[in-house]
């Protein structure tokens, strides 16, 4: 075990920053630790080992130069193999895109690198976004650090796996459905998915523009908080990106606690969770109360309709993007994925618009039944700890839908609402996998979730243990 | 006359017709069995969902809702 990879975000950055250690060990360090992981968990679709041993030189002499320095100068990064760096191969998870090669750089990557973050590649990912588990027929199946046999969720799964597995030190995924909170979930991680518009898209491979966040996956509060920062905000190039200001989060992290109130639905919007998960946000509220945080019993909406016109606005808007690949290569996609995708040819324009009107008497209906009472909404992210990859593997068979319902009935809700939502790390199951809840806020709230959950984690240690992959520690 | 609402709306012949007819995709028996699986509870459920929507409601009244229920900062 390498002390260096299992630093958090937020201190392997001041250490490089003052000189305690070199850009260039810490990159090594990463590198040594995914070559022995890589065949194990398969994290990565593409490593990009010398050109980052040749960016952390840069950032080293950089330092010695006396340069300003950015929040992540020297940082070993990797990303969801989605957003586009001009002139690097952007895969999507997808046979279709094996070779697409961008011409421009997403505006979140661009942030990264100004910030001096070091990217060491593209990380698996379910084809096209399109997955909740992390099965990829086309470049092999991603594995969860705490045990391989499990999944390690989707479909940011090589976001959730490399920095669940002390490969990198934070990563980037996108949020259709919980596909940023969901792999966070099950690595043991913070995750946020941040309101509508609050992060760029720009750049970014699309699945459904009106539900579409990116955000980041990292081991801490604090770490998820300093890379939030660095790629929320306005964006000339995505005019759907959101002017309000951004608010420093890390300095949230560490704010107390006294005086917020937390909602809790013990129906949790009709979808009961297992017993571990149920125990586990029972065990974050007494954390909670103990920090001055009131509960307070909140009813949200039933989520079976919400869940149905959310189907109705990712589905209709991913089938109007795949529709010429679904004509010309239909034989390239994944079963499960095609299937999931081509159902949208067969949605009506009217019900698809009225999807989209419905979003904003639903958003109104939350905020006054529930964030009218409360400053989050405490929910599991799922219900379960990680199930076996196996067991998930039901290719476009019957048990489809109930496979889907079962890992995002708790969040393809809150992409529909568009309000921000955070994975944060709760415990371990008895077999040894973790366990989260997830918080959420009223718009632009996010400024108070990463408050919470850092003062939770001030509180408790769950989110300091690492797992142990076979065959690295 | 009305529609007989306990009839599949989205059957598996019904939706090889519409994906030949409308998008050009020639949809094998098993494949078009299974999409009418999956779309036809969510068409049930979406036009329960729907059924109070307003006359002069718009896709943008989102936006502007999204902005009216903004937080007013950390923990307000």
């Amino acid at each position: 075990m390498s002390a260096l990879t299992h630093r958090s975000l937020c201190d392997i950055a001041s250490d490089i920053a003052a000189g305690h250690v070199s850009a260039l060990e810490v990159t090594r360090a990463c590198l040594e630790r995914i070559s022995r992981a890589q065949p194990v968990l398969n994290c990565f679709i593409s490593l990009e080992a010398e050109a980052a041993l040749d960016a952390a030189r840069a950032a080293d002499a950089s330092r010695a130069r006396g340069d300003p320095l950015g929040p992540l100068h020297g940082v070993p990064l990797a990303h969801k193999d989605m957003f586009y760096r001009a002139g690097h191969r952007s895969t999507g998870g997808t046979e279709i895109r094996r070779t697409f090669v961008p011409d421009h750089t997403a505006t979140v990557m661009q942030r990264l690198t100004d910030a001096g973050a070091l990217c060491l590649g593209g990380l698996n990912m379910s084809e096209f976004a399109v997955g909740p588990v992390g099965h990829n027929i086309h470049y092999g199946h991603c594995r969860n650090p705490w045990n391989p046999a499990h999944a390690p969720g989707g479909s940011s799964s090589g976001s959730g796996s490399a920095v669940g597995g002390r490969l990198v030190f934070g990563a980037l995924g996108s949020d259709t459905g919980g596909s940023v909170r969901i792999p966070a979930a099950l690595c043991g991680l913070v995750g946020m998915k941040g309101t509508t518009g609050r992060v760029s898209r720009y750049g970014g491979m699309p699945l459904s523009w009106s539900l579409d966040c990116f955000g980041p996956l990292a081991r801490t509060a604090a770490d998820c908080a300093r890379l939030f920062r660095i790629i929320a905000g306005s964006d000339p190039m995505d005019p759907t990106a959101s002017g309000e200001p951004v608010a420093d989060y890390e300095a949230a992290c560490s704010r107390p606690l006294d005086g917020l109130k937390i909602g809790l639905d013990r129906r949790h919007g009709g979808l009961e969770p297992g017993p571990e998960v149920a125990a586990a946000i029972d065990g974050a509220l007494a954390v909670f109360a103990g920090l001055g945080v009131e509960v307070v019993e909140v009813t949200m909406p039933d989520q079976d309709e919400l869940n149905a016109l959310s189907n109705l606005v990712i589905r209709s808007e991913a089938a109007s993007l795949h529709r010429k690949w679904l004509r010309t290569r239909r034989d390239d996609y994944a079963p499960q994925v095609r299937r999931r995708i081509e159902v949208g040819l067969a949605i009506s324009a009217t019900r698809y618009i009225e999807g989209l009107i419905m979003r904003s008497t639903h958003l109104e209906r939350l905020c006054r039944n529930v964030f009218a009472h409360c400053d989050a909404l405490i929910l599991p992210t799922i219900g379960e700890p990680a199930p076996t990859l196996e067991e998930l593997d039901v290719g476009d068979s019957e048990a489809l839908p109930a496979m889907l319902n079962r890992m995002t009935g708790y969040t393809r809700v809150m992409n529909y609402y568009g309000v921000p939502a955070l994975t944060v790390p709760a415990g371990q199951a008895k077999n040894g996998l973790p366990l989260a809840f997830q918080l959420a806020g009223r718009p632009f709230a996010e400024e108070t979730l990463f408050r919470l959950a850092g003062g939770f984690q001030a509180a408790t240690e769950h989110h300091l243990h690492a797992p142990r992959v076979p065959g690295v520690d | 006359m009305s529609q007989d609402r306990s009839q599949p709306v989205f059957d598996a012949q019904f939706l090889q017709l519409l994906f030949r007819r409308l998008h050009g995709v020639e949809l094998p028996d098993g494949d078009a069995a299974g999409l009418s699986g999956m779309i036809e509870p969510v068409e049930v459920m979406a036009r329960r969902a729907v059924q109070d929507m307003q006359f002069d409601a718009e896709p943008a009244d989102y936006q502007r809702v999204l902005g009216q229920q903004r937080s007013g900062g950390d923990g307000s």
